[in-house]
């Protein structure tokens, strides 16, 4: 028995000493990647920049991307408690569509952020100058595009580089100006590195970049860098109008070759994965019978003050809004095409077309609020716009024949009669029609001149037709106030964000 | 001392119990007898002692004694544990036996420490313990049901009436802010694991994912439960380190005692149901609401004449149902000296009192003990259970109970051809968004199935006297598989034409080793028990989730049939282990003074190294003044102790890796793309508690009457949680995994006061009639001293990102933040200048789109003029004030009775199903009747706000409106028995004891609660949503008669 003892003595003190081993307390990372073992090949770092086209944009596309660029702005209307905020210029700062909005935005940068300190810091020696410089590229412009965005829509906002991260004090905001610099800047580099031919025309290229740069000079009425730049994107011979306005809103499978998306943001669908996808047709479609997906709300309905808008010749009209007596073969084709009912389908009576791609009996990649049609923020048709408008210079109207060239290329294809003058009206009214739906509007009812701003928007009609009856309207007309044109800081972050005088970001 | 030998040890619940005995004196009787139990059992293993002598022994196998030198006059002390000790004057007689009766103080029992048992009175910490036979005859069909109103300072909130949903089971309070609450549970000396105790997350088909967990103990089965003992405060429980903040549960199954082989028989059946229901308006009221609501002029032709209208569909009735709950268990228990068991088999089947849910279980258990020698022991334990159950979406706007109560009375269940009817909102019917409430219960189901063996093998060994070695090998081995099938339908607009199938598989395997050495040596007055060990644990859990769409038929959801195209594969491998050291010294004297020690030095791989280890040391005390001369003759005071100790524990209950940086995969149309997935924090370490604990044990009338007191100040630190950050770092704070995660950091403080009161009466003792009280009383405070930033707020976000809980400094964690209510506005008059909503102030028809006549006034309680977010404030608070427990125990003859009143008192509940019932925002949802007393202008001293399309003023916002006060007393369960005993039963019966009995669990409930039930736990677990009650599936009531058999 004194053998057990010993054994028994013995095995416990080779336990205590075993188990001591730190070795017993490494679990392996099983089933994900720890960032300081990726970035070692082209392929890795192209990867890191694919995902920016999609993911972080997602919550700005899902509402808030129509919310603002069309409901605030009086293209569309809508019940939905969030959404009557927007239409009435009644903005909570813990609106919730308004608050996906802005922190897509800041992932956006933050993603960039983390591929610019990663290509700084941890990139492998198998990467090509070429990817290198293709995905910095993407992650500049991608980041100045989120800024071009939140300057207009909040001012002066805080300018974060890199993805340190400090709640030690509220953040300090960095002025106006500095952000507009920052954002010219990067612009700037990310066309100066990025391929002019893009190997996939999905991605962006230098035209992408000249395009934004052509649209923030615009914007702060430089009128000679804006004509500049869109001269770039126009003389390259890369883009051009496609011949039918419709396709690329409403064919999911469509992009061949794709010439007039000059930046776009593409989408995937999973029937189960969330936050890679397109949503818009679920809140878009205004029957069930159209997506047969469980969605099609109808939340965003075309107000009638945007169906006033269209000339009476005008094709995007059929394919913008979806109104009675319209018949439409390719949607519900289980039961032959789609009919818009008599009594309309909205409140509005009239529903949207325009970003609905229809049901899985149309095409494969479609389901619960789920499509991949991709959402387009620069098209060529603008890009002409933004040279007409260019040329006007500020003046009350120009005939110089490339503007008119400009603005008539996108009418002949509406199937309008050509101009032979215009005015910043005209472009403007172009833009709206155009661009519906683009989270265009509000940016340019936000950008001229201010009294005239206020005086477009407090003449919209943004009621509703009362029994369907297309001769009565509920009349809904709301004034903004010149502090309606700069949207709250969100409820969570308020306290985040240092109150005092924003800072000049290039001064320290 | 070295003539003192071991005579006997005999093994009894895990303990052995050494008597010794000297062997020289000089007398000349010799006594025998037998010692039986109340049941005519013999008793084994009784100690029999002269007293205030050495002299005595054991019984042995039979229950015999026999005892030389005795003398006439001397007096018999027969004693063991769970039983009163009876003493007897010898006298002429030389055969005396004896029978013993259960004992009913409580201080003589045994509890299982950690790593260890001690007799109750020899304490110095909080513990608190459940003889399980005392309610044994409930039919509770989890093992976490079973702590309700059991003990001071638990408290048991059932999340889910669901069968096997989840429970809150919080030991004194909430102790982390955003961790983990859930104690930590031993069952015969094994974790048992939680993991895979999650049910398929609807979110994925469109919608709310409800609630998910389900309890991770349900998988027990709660009759082969012996006891149950919860380290309350921290000096009981850092003897389990870091994974004891939220204290200790420890399970101790049933095990085989020496003697004939016993063949037990227990059966119940019972009948649940639905205990209350909302009102709802029937089909004329609402067809009334319906026309009032569009404008009293477009009336739909159906219901332009609401008089003549039916009751309409009662969907309440529809989902719910009478439903059945059924238990069996065969239990067979015997040995001999040498070896012992203890086996069961049982099948539990409890019916859900909605459709098509339901939980099903059934297991076996053995559990063995060996003897080789007196030195050399060993056992094993296994246990191995199924468990499937069908649960469906609640908790949530499109749950089951919540379409139910929103749906319209105007559509039928099913139609005439046997099809469900369907709400088509263009035809005027019903609310397409409920879709139909008793078919969306038909495939707003998963369902889940469990396998579960855990178990230990134990071996001890006994070096020299007073020196154990003990080593125990455990496992806990689960698989969980669930599934989910959203099928193709059509309905009126709800059109879904794509079919889903997932599936997900998991198992997790925990294993652990533990050994530890104890000394336990008593000399003269001196009793000194030492405990020194190691122990190492590992955990690994790997999942696989598969999903198909488009099959072919919805009768088929293998995912084989489904698209290829369409399919999509993920897996989760996660590992996690802990490495121990520790050791305890427990010393006192004279039964007087007592001091413990203990200390553990825990290393978990879930931090980077250089933080991994933690020091959890603590140290106690107790005085027992009962046992002081001054004392020792008192009539009224038989027991006086009072306990001090303090200790430190820690939490390391959080996810893995949180020191690494990841890149999310992310699918693209370019293939897949790494998006940066967190903020990785490499300084993260444990969470941690210290607290000090002061108790008072105090028996009057011969222990007749104890009252435990117990003080205890519980400060735990260093939360682990998400570190909260601005959107600007590029998190999402609304819909957050899909945004970057924040940080987790250690940080904070929160404080829980409290005051555990038990107090246990045996009010009357006759031996025809008894008589028992049991009450329990439980408070705390709870107080969050600190956070990041003096500032800062923990908000919890309910609903699709409302912000419903604010948790700040100097407040109580996780109250309800909201606007006040102060009536409504009655006329145009009392808008005049008005604080209104800010988004209203400029509206041009407030009537359509802004605060009108009849619209809630929320109080400006920053005075601006106007209503904003700046006007809220703490409105509830879900801490009760206090919770309580009354048992009385009747016994009269062979009949008994047990009624048990359990309550809680100043909890508030908010009611967000009543935002369905009272929101009045669309025309074709049913609504509460009570909203047929709303404010119109037919109407103007309506009590509830007008109907208001599109919720202009926000009068559903987060408000006082739908906090409401929660206390309730229940009248939790009613036992009625009867057992007959094998005398009664006729010489011949092969029966050796028989109950029967009736049962009526949740009879009652006085409450001013006006939803299901007050009873809301944590939503899915999480402590800062407490309370929240949205279509919570209510707790049935069951009516139940059962017998038990032994042969």
């Amino acid at each position: 028995m004194k053998s057990i003892y010993k054994i028994l003595a013995l095995s416990l003190i080779i336990l205590i000493t075993t188990s001591c081993s730190e070795d017993f307390l490494e679990q392996p990372v099983q089933d994900a990647i720890v960032t300081e073992n990726f970035y070692k090949t082209d392929d890795q770092l192209l990867s890191a920049t694919a995902v920016l086209y999609s993911r972080p944009w997602f919550f700005y596309n899902d509402k808030f991307r129509w919310a603002m660029g069309d409901s605030y702005s009086g293209n569309s209307v809508g019940s939905f408690e969030d959404l009557i905020q927007f239409v009435n210029f009644a903005m909570n700062p813990n609106n919730t569509f308004m608050n996906e909005g802005w922190e897509s935005y800041w992932l956006v940068i933050t993603a960039s952020n983390s591929v610019l300190t990663a290509i700084d810091e941890n990139l492998g020696d198998g990467v090509s100058l070429q990817a290198k410089n293709t995905a910095k590229g993407e992650a500049l412009f991608m980041r100045a595009i989120a800024y071009f965005h939140l300057v207009r829509l909040w001012g002066p906002l805080p300018i974060l580089d890199n993805v340190t991260i400090d709640t030690s004090s509220p953040v300090q905001k960095n002025t106006v100006e500095s952000i507009y610099r920052f954002i010219r800047e990067d612009l700037e580099m990310a066309a100066s590195i990025l391929p002019l031919q893009r190997s996939d025309k999905r991605r962006i290229g230098k035209t992408a970049a000249w395009s934004y740069l052509a649209k923030l000079h615009l914007t702060l009425k430089e009128y000679s860098e804006a004509l500049s730049y869109s001269n770039q994107v126009i003389n390259s011979g890369i883009h051009a109008l496609e011949d039918q306005y419709q396709e690329q809103f409403i064919n999911p499978t469509f992009d061949n070759p794709n010439n007039e998306a000059i930046f776009s943001l593409h989408w995937f669908v999973n029937c189960s994965l969330w936050g890679t996808q397109n949503t818009n047709q679920a809140y878009f479609a205004a029957s069930g019978v159209l997506t047969k997906s469980g969605d099609g709300w109808g939340t965003c309905q075309p107000s009638i003050d945007l169906q006033r808008a269209y000339e009476t010749t005008d094709t995007r009209r059929y394919w913008t809004l979806m109104e009675p007596g319209s018949t439409y073969d390719e949607l519900d084709t289980a039961n032959g095409g789609f009919e818009v009912p008599s009594s309309g389908l909205t409140t509005t009576i009239a529903g949207f077309r325009k970003y609905i791609a229809g049901s899985p009996d149309e095409y494969s990649n479609i389901c619960f609020m789920r499509t991949e049609l991709p959402t387009h923020m620069m098209r060529y048709a603008e890009v002409l716009l933004i040279q007409a408008e260019a040329i006007l210079n500020g003046g009350a109207f120009t005939t110089d024949s490339k503007a008119l060239s400009a603005i008539n290329t996108v009418r002949r294809r509406a199937g309008l009669p050509a101009k032979t003058v215009i005015t910043l009206d005209d472009i403007l009214q172009e833009r709206r029609v155009e661009l519906a739906l683009e989270n265009k509007y509000w940016f340019d009812l936000q950008r001229i001149d201010r009294a005239k701003a206020t005086a477009i928007i407090g003449n919209q009609e943004r009621g509703i037709n009362i029994g369907n009856n297309p001769n009565q309207v509920s009349s809904n007309k709301v004034t903004p106030s010149e502090s309606d044109f700069l949207f709250p800081i969100p409820t969570g972050d308020s306290s985040f964000i240092s109150d005092k005088t924003p800072v000049d970001f290039y001064a320290k | 001392m070295k003539n003192i030998q071991p005579t006997l040890r005999i093994l009894f619940f895990f303990l052995t119990l050494i008597i010794t005995q000297v062997s020289h004196s000089q007398t000349n009787l010799t006594i025998k007898g037998e010692v039986k139990n109340e049941n005519n059992e013999t008793l084994p293993g009784i100690s029999v002692v002269v007293k205030n002598t050495s002299n005595g022994q054991l019984t042995d196998f039979d229950g015999y004694y026999a005892i030389k030198n005795v003398k006439k006059g001397n007096v018999l002390v027969f004693s063991s544990l769970g039983f009163s000790t009876k003493e007897i004057v010898v006298g002429n007689l030389s055969v005396i036996n004896v029978i013993m009766k259960e004992s009913t103080t409580s201080l003589d029992e045994i509890v299982i420490v950690g790593y260890g048992a001690s007799k109750k009175k020899d304490l110095t910490g909080a513990v608190a313990s459940i003889q399980i036979d005392e309610i044994a005859e409930q039919p509770v069909g989890n093992v976490d049901q079973i702590l309700q109103g059991q003990a001071s300072g638990i408290s048991v909130t059932r999340a889910s009436g669901q069968p096997g949903g989840a429970v809150s089971v919080r030991v004194r309070g909430v102790t982390s802010i955003t961790g983990n609450n859930d104690p930590l549970y031993i069952i015969d000396g094994v974790n048992v694991s939680s993991a895979g105790s999650q049910s398929f997350n609807f979110s994925q088909f469109g919608g709310g994912g409800g609630q998910t967990q389900v309890s991770p103990l349900s998988t027990l089965n709660p009759s082969d439960i012996a006891s149950i003992q919860i380290l309350k405060d921290a000096s009981a429980a850092a003897i389990y380190g870091s994974q004891a903040s939220n204290g200790v549960v420890i399970i101790t199954t049933k095990r085989g005692k020496a003697g004939v082989d016993k063949v037990k028989l227990e059966s119940y059946l019972g009948i649940q149901s639905v205990p209350r229901t909302y009102d709802l308006m029937n089909l004329r009221q609402y067809a009334q609401y319906n026309n009032d609501a569009n404008g009293g002029v477009n009336a739909l032709p159906q219901f332009e004449n609401p008089a003549i209208l039916g009751e309409g569909t009662d969907w309440q009735d529809a989902i719910f149902r009478q439903a059945p709950i059924e238990s069996h268990q065969l239990s067979i228990t015997g040995g001999n000296d040498k070896t012992k068991y203890y086996t069961s088999i049982n099948y539990f089947n409890q019916e859900g009192i909605v459709i098509n849910t339901d939980f099903r279980r059934y297991g076996m258990r053995l559990n063995l003990d060996h003897k080789f020698s007196d030195k050399f022991k060993i056992g094993n334990n296994i246990n191995f259970s199924n468990s499937l159950e069908n649960v469906v979406l609640n908790d949530v706007a499109n749950g089951v109970i919540s379409t139910a109560l929103q749906q319209s009375p105007d559509i039928p269940v099913r139609l005439s051809d046997g099809s469900f009817g369907a709400p088509n909102q263009d035809a005027g019917l019903g609310n397409d968004e409920a879709v139909n409430p008793v078919f969306w219960a038909s495939i707003r189901n998963t369902n889940l199935e469990r396998y579960k063996i855990n178990g230990n093998f134990f071996l001890e060994f006994k070096f020299a006297e007073g020196l154990t070695f003990r080593s125990d090998m455990g496992y806990d081995y689960n698989t969980t598989r669930s599934q989910a099938f959203n099928p193709t339908y059509e309905f009126g607009n709800n059109i879904n034409s794509i079919n889903t199938s997932v599936k997900f598989a998991g198992d997790s395997f925990f294993w652990l080793f533990k050994n530890y050495l104890t000394y336990d040596k008593q000399f003269e007055k001196h009793s000194l028990n030492v405990l020194l060990g190691t122990e190492a644990q590992e955990s690994q859990f790997k999942g696989l989730t598969g999903q198909r769409s488009f099959f072919p038929s919805n009768d088929l959801t293998g995912l084989n049939t489904g698209d290829a195209d369409e399919s999509l594969a993920s897996s989760n491998e996660i590992g996690s282990s802990l490495v121990s050291y520790f050791g305890r010294v427990n010393y006192n004297f004279d039964s007087k003074y007592y001091l413990s020690g203990s200390i553990r030095y825990d290393g978990s791989s879930k931090f980077a190294p250089g933080k991994r280890f933690g020091l959890f040391p603590s140290v106690s005390a107790a005085w027992v003044a009962s046992n002081e001369t001054f004392l020792e003759d008192s009539d009224v005071i038989s027991w006086l102790k009072i306990r001090a100790g303090i200790g430190t524990s820690g939490n390391q209950n959080i996810a893995n890796n949180l020191f690494l940086e990841f890149l999310n995969n992310v699918p693209t149309p370019f293939g897949s793309g790494f998006i940066l997935q967190n903020f990785a924090n490499p300084d993260v370490t444990w969470e941690s508690l210290i607290s000090p604990n002061l108790g008072i044990e105090l028996g009057l009338l011969d222990s007749k009457i104890l009252l435990d007191v117990d003080l205890y100040h519980k400060i735990s630190r260093d939360f682990l949680a998400p570190r909260p950050l601005p959107s600007i770092y590029g998190t999402h704070n609304s819909q957050a995994y899909l945004g970057v995660t924040p940080p987790t950091v250690n940080f904070g403080e929160m404080i829980n006061t409290g005051i555990d009161i038990s107090l246990k009466t045996q009010n009357i003792t006759k031996d025809k009639f008894e008589w028992n009280t049991n009450f329990i009383f439980s408070a705390y405070r709870n107080e969050i001293t600190e956070l990041v930033n003096k500032d800062d707020a923990i908000i919890g976000f309910f609903a699709f990102g409302q912000p419903l809980t604010r948790s700040v400094v100097g407040q109580p964690l996780g109250q309800f933040y909201g606007f006040v209510t102060d009536g409504l506005f009655r006329s145009e008059e009392e808008l005049n200048g008005a604080a209104i909503p800010e988004e209203n102030i400029n509206s041009m028809q407030p009537k359509f789109n802004g605060t009108w006549v009849g619209d809630i006034r929320f109080k400006d309680l920053d005075e601006d003029g106007k209503i904003t977010d700046n006007d809220r404030t703490f409105i509830g608070s879900p801490h009760p004030d206090f919770t309580y427990s009354i048992t009385n125990n009747f016994k009269l003859g062979v009949f008994d009775l047990s009624i048990f009143l359990q309550g809680s008192y100043g909890n508030e509940v908010y009611n967000w199903t009543r935002t369905l019932t009272e929101g009045m925002t669309l025309p074709f949802n049913n609504q509460s009747t009570d909203v047929v007393n709303r404010f119109a202008v037919s109407n103007p001293n309506g009590i509830l706000p007008r109907y208001a399309p599109g919720n202009p003023n926000g009068n559903n916002r987060i408000s006082d409106r739908f906090i409401e006060d929660a206390s309730y007393l229940r009248i939790q369960n009613i036992t009625f028995g009867c057992t007959l005993p094998s005398t009664m039963l006729g010489k011949n019966s092969f029966i050796n004891q028989l109950r029967i009995y009736g049962s009526i669990q949740n009879l009652y409930t006085f409450t001013n609660y006006t939803g299901y039930d007050p009873e809301v736990g944590s939503y899915n677990q999480n402590a800062i949503l407490t309370g929240i009650d949205f279509g919570r599936y209510p707790t049935p009531r069951t009516v139940s008669i059962g017998f038990n058999v032994q042969f």
